[in-house]
């Protein structure tokens, strides 16, 4: 039977060896200890650090990855606390025990194959890191053989990529979403182009046929009623087509292609055979433009459109098409001879159903310019206009050169 | 006289189709169906279309994408992977402008993919175009 005196001589003992070793664990953390004893088949081993000065020791304890050191027969003779964070394993426990129970069991080969290979070793690909509590997250390693003071090992650090993880597959998941939106869209243009333009060819159609095979019976006002209900749902024909094309337009995701000014200029006067007009001139380009060459064509008809169409009764229409390079960007001028523009109306012109003119003066849906302003941007360029009034426009598409 | 087969579900369209034959000065005959599947029936001759005398096989098929039962695009599917009826011209006749259309009929077989007219006459182009290049050549009767 101990007396009680030795009792409290062996707490007395005991508490003084705990507070010794958690000094020493504080020292390894802080980068006060120079050596570190390991116990072996072969005995006690001493690694010493005395190359790592403590500055960088409190660099790589601080830094954001977890670090390790591994001596070749698998054994972490240091870790840093993120680390153990990561491992969500004390810290004393990590360092002298071995790699293998922190990595899939599956990886294991690959990795002692890198560890065996002398020399120094890029970023590994992703791989899981096993937590003490059974939960594990997404890591990669960079290894790097060492030898350094008479230690020969490998470092490894240990990049958590949970967030980088999140964040790619918030990006999958925002992209799906969109990519289904678009879809979507596809499928509204198409069941508005099919369901709203039927009703109205049926419109159309049977007016056409009242006019032509009844119009002798019928009276001069009766006539007039029907010219007008023809020439509103042939209005109604083209707003819905300016729509679909808006739609198709401002939602579709484009990719950004290097394409052939010229060509893109002969596909689109192919496309719109009204465009083949004698008082268009062309001025030809070799210039190569980035942009959306289907969506460019539109734009461009959509101008040529416009200067043939606001011209002052009786004035022959006179077009001209050139380009010209500023500073690595390719201006697209589009004159024309017509009406021209007030200062006031010509940022409003680019504006969603904005129209100057009445229906009666100029026929329109006011989307064409919107449209136009839309693509452009969309392909990273910029439009706008100059112009005065009375004296014609000269509108120009902007982009960048190829 | 050439027979000519019409898939359509849109009545005021099949009306309008038939007048621009009749002001192309044109006789064929129109038969008119309402979905792919009666088409189909059609076309195999099956009950209450047996009587080839009555019911004669088409020289061309004019089809509509989209419609109730069995669409267009369905029915040129199943025309495309039978040995006798893969031969029979289809000009698909649609109101949409929708390219991925055009290609998906293309893809299938149609001979051509064409847009509704939205005005009379043009209806009547559409016919003397369609008799031009499908039903003026003398081509042997099935």
């Amino acid at each position: 039977m101990e007396k009680p005196g030795d009792l409290e001589a062996e707490i007395k003992d005991l508490k003084a060896r705990l507070a010794e070793a958690e000094q020493t664990l504080n020292a390894i953390r802080t980068g006060e200890v120079d050596a570190l004893v390991v116990s072996g088949s072969e005995g006690d081993q001493v690694f010493t650090l005395k190359g790592a000065e403590m500055p960088y020791r409190i660099l790589v304890e601080e830094m954001n990855q977890g670090a390790l050191i591994i001596i070749p027969d698998g054994t972490i003779v240091y870790a840093n606390t993120r680390f153990a964070a990561l491992a969500k394993t004390p810290l004393e426990q990590v360092i002298s025990s071995s790699w293998q129970q922190f990595f899939p069991p599956d990886k294991h080969p690959q990795l002692e194959a890198c560890f065996k290979t002398a020399a120094p070793l890029g970023p590994l690909g992703e791989l899981s890191l096993l937590a003490a509590d059974g939960s594990s997250c997404p890591v990669q390693l960079s290894l790097r053989t060492m030898r350094a003071s008479g230690v020969e090992g490998f470092s490894v650090v240990v990049t958590d990529l949970t967030e980088r993880k999140q964040s790619e597959n918030a990006l999958r998941k925002t992209s799906e979403e969109l990519l289904e939106k678009n879809g979507a869209l596809e499928a509204f243009s198409y069941t508005i182009s099919h369901d709203m333009r039927s009703p109205l060819r049926a419109m159309q159609g049977f007016v056409s046929i009242l006019l032509e095979e009844y119009g002798s019976k019928l009276e001069p006002e009766a006539k007039v009623h029907l010219e007008r209900i023809q020439s509103s749902a042939h209005r109604l024909d083209r707003l819905i087509n300016d729509v679909l094309a808006y739609a198709k337009l401002s939602g579709g995701q484009q990719e950004v292609e290097t394409f052939d000014l010229d060509k893109m200029m002969r596909d689109m006067v192919e496309t719109y055979p009204n465009l083949s007009d004698p008082h268009i001139e062309i001025v030809p380009s070799s210039a190569r433009v980035k942009g959306h060459e289907v969506a460019l064509g539109q734009c461009v008809s959509n101008l040529l459109g416009n200067a043939l169409k606001f011209v002052p009764f009786g004035r022959i229409p006179s077009v001209k098409v050139w380009t010209e390079s500023i500073k690595g960007r390719l201006r697209l001028w589009v004159q024309d001879n017509g009406i021209g523009i007030l200062p006031k109306d010509q940022l409003k012109i680019f504006d969603v159903f904005s129209r100057v003119h009445t229906n009666e003066a100029y026929e329109g849906t006011g989307l064409g310019l919107s449209m136009v302003k839309k693509a452009v941007e969309k392909m990273g360029g910029q439009v706008g206009v100059n112009s005065e009034l009375g004296h014609g426009s000269r509108f120009w598409i902007e982009l960048e050169s190829a | 006289m050439k027979c000519i087969l019409v898939a359509e579900d849109n009545e005021d369209d099949f009306r309008l189709l038939l007048r621009g034959f009749e002001k192309a000065a044109l006789t064929h005959k129109l038969v008119h169906v309402c979905n792919g599947k009666i088409a189909w029936d059609y076309l195999l001759g099956q009950p209450p279309f047996s009587d080839r005398h009555r019911h004669p096989f088409p020289d061309l098929l004019l089809l509509d994408p989209r419609m109730p039962a069995l669409d267009g695009f369905e029915l040129l599917r199943l025309l495309k992977s039978h040995p006798e009826l893969s031969r029979l011209p289809v000009v698909v006749l649609s109101s949409s402008l929708v390219d991925e259309y055009k290609q998906t009929a293309k893809r299938l077989g149609a001979r051509e993919y064409l847009i509704k007219p939205m005005d009379l006459d043009k209806y009547r182009v559409l016919a003397l175009g369609l008799h031009q290049r499908w039903l003026a050549k003398v081509s042997p009767s099935p």
